[in-house]
């Protein structure tokens, strides 16, 4: 192992960029006290210490991958790593972090650090002239921190860390604009649901403290092997498997736990790029490839995974063709497009999983940043119906998003088209019940393209139903349309990365990340669990049958929606329920409502009212009754008449000495 | 004189001279309070940078002899001393003394004198309970503690402060009755007040004396923690405390229950508490769901991190029952995590209280906009309070739960639900008070907290961090004594074992002899 002391500064060079812009945001508001023409003030100064930051990180990231691309094999296995920090001393083990840069987290913090930054440029112009600008970039950077901290962490309980300090940054950007209520109320809602995937989490890191006495997540990969010939075991282990997976399941907007990622958007355009669609709803996806060994040992789980990403993508994407708020449409799309990665994990394809979460971050933080650019431009519309025609208005944002459009409806040679076809590729060639998760994926990926050539028809092209007088749209500065390029190139050449084994026979992603995945691999050929793969002519055909639906359904989805939104309209006289149905992603929302907060409200006030209020305090307040009546009564009895008493003390000698003779 | 004795009747000393004092010159009282709890504090604080934590033996300890026991031979002393079980709360108790009586500057405006006498007195109360090392000392102490809060609640409290002074009274009075009962007890079956000998020679006694004895005790400082079903009084003393009151009752008045739980239920009579390890777990794991459910429905904002407390308490019962080292380290911590996280928080409302006069969550809403430095400080203490990690709550709160798992993995899970809720009321009375549109003219013109105000929960906030940060600093000093606990419970549970042994292996033995008997 390859000691790289200097891996400590990519979570802290952030965390520190975080604590500066804090002081900034807090000067701001003491100068706006005095002076509250002052605008950004000293605020100002936060946007140029978070990209410094930013960049400061990306590079030793960088550095870092470089020192790891040095090593030979199992060098890479083991990885590059920091020296310890001796956490917690829980008594019979201790939990010691240290950063660890193998081929898998090397690709997370190049995606995260690299796309990170751009958002932060981005975010500039973006966020020029609110109030808070310092602040949201403290928030942005400590998300930064918090998410290296979870991809770099060697064991379970720092990446909870990060995971839970990612949740915070989520609910404190979603609630950035906090005095308009929803979305504070939002932000809360992120949080709570993450927590109920955080107490899954915890269980499960519990459980595997029980087998393998370690939370080092190599460690715990090793040792699965060994485990694999013991049935109970291996029921604990399913356990955990299964109990962590609730935890991504949360982070990652799976079902049944995504209701909060569509709300999520009441945040800054940027902040849904960055974490709702490019870095942090991707870690549960990141944590179950990091703990690839054991979910290999697990089938049923894994099946288990492959049916909630399936029926995760179906909803996602049936969901976003009934919005009409741009942002609505993404984030259903990540909603969707997060449950092809988990199809992609059931299968054990693990690094065709990642392939996509990269190829995702590039074309949806893309799209992301477009719909901000748009947003921004039509001064805070996201009403699709209210926009068209703006193709003239931002020709720069229109381009770099036709071709994020076209990665994720999957277009021939787009980053998308190669990464989602290795999914459902993969799924194809698992067989059995995989087949039925196969053609869901692949309907999905229809509606994909046909929502995804809608939202542009219907926001770029057709004619302007704005407020023509009032409403100027205008390209965005260069601070934001920069980043857009960048994005755009790496959306449509990203496929480069990994391209299909038959055509290049050596995908580059797939060889990087074989030292991490070949234990899960082994687990895998020891279950006897590895399919023959399927012949090249299967595959070349699959390829082609995703080509021919993503252009077919892309055309359809563009052509009817040119005109403007009418089709919706007419869709809506003819099936109002179906409509209602979608619109409100299948009413998930509502069965939330039902099943869970208003019992948990019920049983509140029953405990309170109830068995508080009225069993335990009417307990209490009524011995304390008793008590007064009894000595209210007993005190008429101190009459001072000295025979009074005498008769009352022979009574008691009377039944004392009854007593005595009884007992 | 040593150290332990000046420490603690140090601010008895503080006392004498208030008393003295003409009851007009409030500043110079005020002066004379703090300065009396500021060298405590230092004096505490110097004595816990050199204690010794690798050390399981009583540190710092004197001995004196005090009285003899009328009618016995057993001789009474005065002996303090301080281990790993008990350092961090003297720590603890020294640091916040100082920080609540500046609190006091902003609502303690009648009868100022008679105030900081007790206030003090408590103090001595509160030291004198955790360093005690004679059971009938620790007796004294402990009620010595408890009046000045009567006083407290009863002058200087809220609206309805008689009905939480008494309902407070009769709930101390039962616990200490109680308590009283089973310290003559074990009193009289070992013929010594000597704590030290006692956590031997109670484990000796006979079985069926060892059991209601430990439950004696297990009640008297269950209901002073408290746990389910005792916890009502706590919501009703919570809320008409005064702020310092309230914080003191939350940073170290409830400690004493579970130090208590810990020294003598746990430390005294092992083999029982393993015998009901399920019981008390239960009643942990329950109370922290309870509490979070309770604290939901609450539409008084210090009412909600009242019956919070109860939700953490259980926590930190349910760890020490889990009698692991994993889970006792764990629930030591939480005592201090949760009275630096609950007691920021109790600040916190009394500062929004002295600028608004209410406490109905309904009445605030947007005040981040207005006070965005009291905004600042209320996020970190309750997420302090939540556990995110980072901040204390979440090492304590992790560690108890991994202990917890470990002796039953069903308490576990229920307790873990536990950061599903506490994260629903503590967000959203956040969200209620701090977020949303600003819809009432009184919250637009609040001033934000102030320099005094500040300064005083820096020492808290900073402990916070502190303790998330580099916990070990802390865990360090539970080493010596947790580990001998802990293998004082080992044995415990070989001897139960072979106690069971024997009731089982027993009977067929019998058995056979009274079928030889009758073949004879």
């Amino acid at each position: 192992m390859k000691d790289y002391n200097l891996l400590w500064l990519m979570p802290l060079l952030p965390f520190l960029g975080s604590i500066l812009c804090g002081a900034l945001h807090f000067a701001t508001l003491s100068a706006r006290k005095k002076n509250p023409e002052i605008g950004h003030g000293p605020g100002a100064l936060a946007a140029p210490v978070a990209i410094a930051a930013m960049i400061g990180s990306f590079a030793v990231a960088v550095t870092a991958w470089l020192n790891l691309k040095g090593l030979d094999e199992v060098g890479r296995a083991m990885g590059v790593e920091s020296s310890p920090w001796h956490w917690i001393d829980l008594g019979p083990f201790s939990v010691d972090l240290s950063m660890v840069v193998d081929p898998l987290s090397a690709v997370m913090i190049l995606v995260i650090t690299g796309v990170g930054a751009l958002i932060h440029i981005y975010s500039a112009g973006y966020i020029k002239g609110d109030p808070g600008f310092a602040k949201f970039f403290a928030y942005l950077n400590l998300f930064v921190a918090m998410m290296l901290m979870l991809v770099l962490s060697s064991n379970l309980v720092g990446l909870f860390v990060g995971w839970e300090g990612v949740g915070l940054c989520s609910y404190l950007l979603i609630g950035f604009w906090y005095d308009k209520g929803w979305p504070a109320e939002a932000g809360q809602k992120a949080f709570v649901v993450n927590r109920i995937g955080d107490a899954c989490f915890l269980i499960g890191a519990f459980l595997l403290i029980r087998l393998f006495g370690t939370l080092d997540t190599s460690e715990i990969g090793a040792a699965v092997i060994g485990m694999l010939d013991d049935p109970a075991k291996l029921k604990d282990l399913g356990l955990a498997a299964l109990l962590m997976f609730g935890g991504a399941c949360g982070k990652s907007a799976q079902f049944p736990l995504m209701v909060w990622l569509p709300d999520a958007m009441a945040g800054p355009t940027p902040v849904s790029a960055l974490i709702h669609a490019a870095t942090m709803v991707t870690a549960g996806v990141y944590l179950i490839a990091r703990m690839n060994p054991v979910y290999a040992a697990c089938p049923d789980v894994l099946f288990l995974i492959g049916c909630v990403g399936a029926l995760t993508a179906f909803i996602g994407a049936t969901s976003a063709i009934r919005q009409t708020d741009i942002k609505k449409v993404l984030a259903y799309s990540t909603v969707s497009q997060l449950g092809y990665m988990f199809l992609g994990l059931s299968t054990g394809a693990w690094a065709a999983a990642v392939f996509h979460l990269v190829t995702h971050a590039f074309f949806k933080g893309l799209l992301f940043l477009g719909s901000g650019s748009v947003i921004h431009g039509m001064h805070h519309e996201q009403n699709m119906y209210k926009m068209g025609g703006l193709k003239r208005h931002m020709p720069k944002t229109f381009l770099t998003f036709m071709v994020g459009a076209a990665a994720l409806s999957g277009l021939p040679l787009m980053s998308g088209f190669f990464s989602k076809d290795e999914i459902l590729f993969m799924t194809y060639s698992h067989g059995g019940g995989y087949i039925a998760l196969w053609i869901v994926g692949l309907i999905s990926a229809a509606l994909t393209a046909f929502y995804t050539w809608r939202m542009v028809a219907l926001t770029f092209f057709g004619e302007e139903r704005f407020d023509v007088d009032h409403v100027h749209p205008h390209e965005s500065p260069s601070t934001m349309t920069i980043p857009l390029i960048l994005l755009a190139v790496a959306a449509a050449i990203g496929g480069l990365l990994n391209l299909p084994a038959v055509m290049t026979g050596h995908p580059i992603l797939h060889g990087w990340l074989e030292p991490v995945t070949e234990v899960g691999q082994e687990v895998l050929v020891k279950l006897h669990l590895v399919h023959e793969h399927a012949s090249h002519g299967v595959e070349w055909g699959l390829l082609a049958l995703g080509s021919v639906i993503a252009l077919v359904f892309s055309y359809l989805g563009f052509r009817r929606y040119l005109k403007g939104p009418e089709p919706d309209m007419s869709f809506a006289r003819r099936a109002p329920g179906l409509t209602g149905f979608l619109g409100a992603a299948w009413r998930l929302d509502g069965l939330f409502e039902v099943f869970i907060l208003i019992p948990v409200r019920l049983l509140s006030e029953f405990i309170s009212a109830i068995i508080d209020k009225l069993f335990i305090d009417g307990a209490v307040n009524g011995a304390a009754s008793i008590a007064k009546l009894v000595g209210d009564d007993t005190r008429k009895m101190t009459t001072g008449s000295v025979k009074s008493y005498a008769v009352w003390m022979g009574f008691g000698a009377a039944g004392l000495s009854l007593l005595l003779i009884w007992i | 004189m040593d150290s332990l004795t000046v420490l603690t009747f140090l601010p008895l000393i503080g006392a004498i001279l208030v008393m003295a004092m003409p009851a007009a010159q409030t500043k110079a009282i005020r002066l004379v309070a703090l300065a009396t709890t500021v060298v405590t504090g230092l004096l505490g604080l110097s004595i816990y940078m050199g204690f010794d934590g690798a050390s399981a033996a009583m540190q710092n300890t004197c001995d004196a002899a005090w009285f003899t026991l009328p009618g016995t031979a057993i001789d009474v002393h005065f002996r303090l001393g301080m281990d790993g079980i008990s350092v961090l709360m003297v720590a603890l108790t020294s640091i916040l003394m100082p920080i609540v009586i500046l609190s006091t500057y902003g609502h303690i405006h009648t009868r100022v004198k008679e105030f900081f006498v007790w206030m003090l007195i408590m103090e001595t109360g509160m030291l004198g309970v955790f360093l005690s090392m004679d059971i009938i000392l620790f007796y004294v102490f402990w009620e010595v503690s408890l009046v000045p809060l009567y006083f407290l609640v009863g002058i200087w409290g809220g609206d309805q402060r008689i009905y939480a002074t008494v309902k407070f009274f009769l709930y101390t009075v039962a616990g200490s009755l109680v308590m009283l009962v089973g310290i003559i007890a074990l009193i009289l079956a070992t013929q010594t007040t000597n704590m030290e000998s006692l956590m031997t020679l109670a484990g000796e006694l006979p079985v069926a004396d060892q059991g209601w004895m430990f439950f004696a005790f297990a009640l008297a400082f269950c209901i002073k923690v408290p746990v389910l079903p005792f916890h009502t009084w706590l919501a009703d003393a919570h809320t008409q405390a005064p702020t310092s009151g309230s914080v003191l009752l939350a940073g170290v008045l409830l400690k004493m229950g579970t130090y208590g739980l810990i020294r003598f239920a746990i430390g005294m009579f092992p083999m029982m508490a393993l015998q009901n390890q399920g019981l008390f777990m239960g009643i942990g794991a329950i109370g922290i769901v309870y509490g979070a459910f309770l604290a939901m429905a609450q539409t008084d904002i210090k009412r909600l991190i009242a019956c919070s407390s109860v939700s953490h308490l259980g926590f930190v019962v349910m760890g020490m029952f889990a009698l692991n080292e994993i889970g006792l380290r764990g629930s030591i911590l939480q005592m201090v995590n949760h009275g630096l996280s609950t007691g920021l928080l109790f600040l916190l409302v009394g500062m929004v209280y002295e600028r608004r006069h209410t406490r109905v969550i309904a009445e605030f809403g947007g005040i981040a906009a207005s006070m965005p430095i009291f905004a600042f400080f209320f996020i970190i203490s309750m997420l302090s309070s939540v556990g995110l990690p980072g901040l204390n709550g979440f090492v304590g709160e992790f560690m108890i739960l991994a202990g917890s798992f470990e002796a039953s993995p069903l308490w576990a899970s229920i307790g873990v639900t536990g950061v599903i809720f506490g994260a629903i009321y503590l967000l959203s009375a956040t969200r209620r008070m701090l977020f949303g549109p600003l819809t009432r003219d009184e919250n637009r013109n609040l001033t934000d907290i102030n320099v005094r105000e500040i300064g005083l929960m820096l020492p808290m906030v900073f402990l916070c961090f502190w303790m998330g940060v580099q916990p070990n600093v802390f865990l360090g000093d539970l080493d010596g004594s947790v580990d001998a606990l802990v293998g004082r419970i080992e044995e415990a549970n070989i001897k139960l074992k072979a106690l069971e042994g024997e009731a089982t292996a027993a009977l067929p033995v019998l058995t056979d002899e009274n079928l030889t008997e009758v073949s004879r």
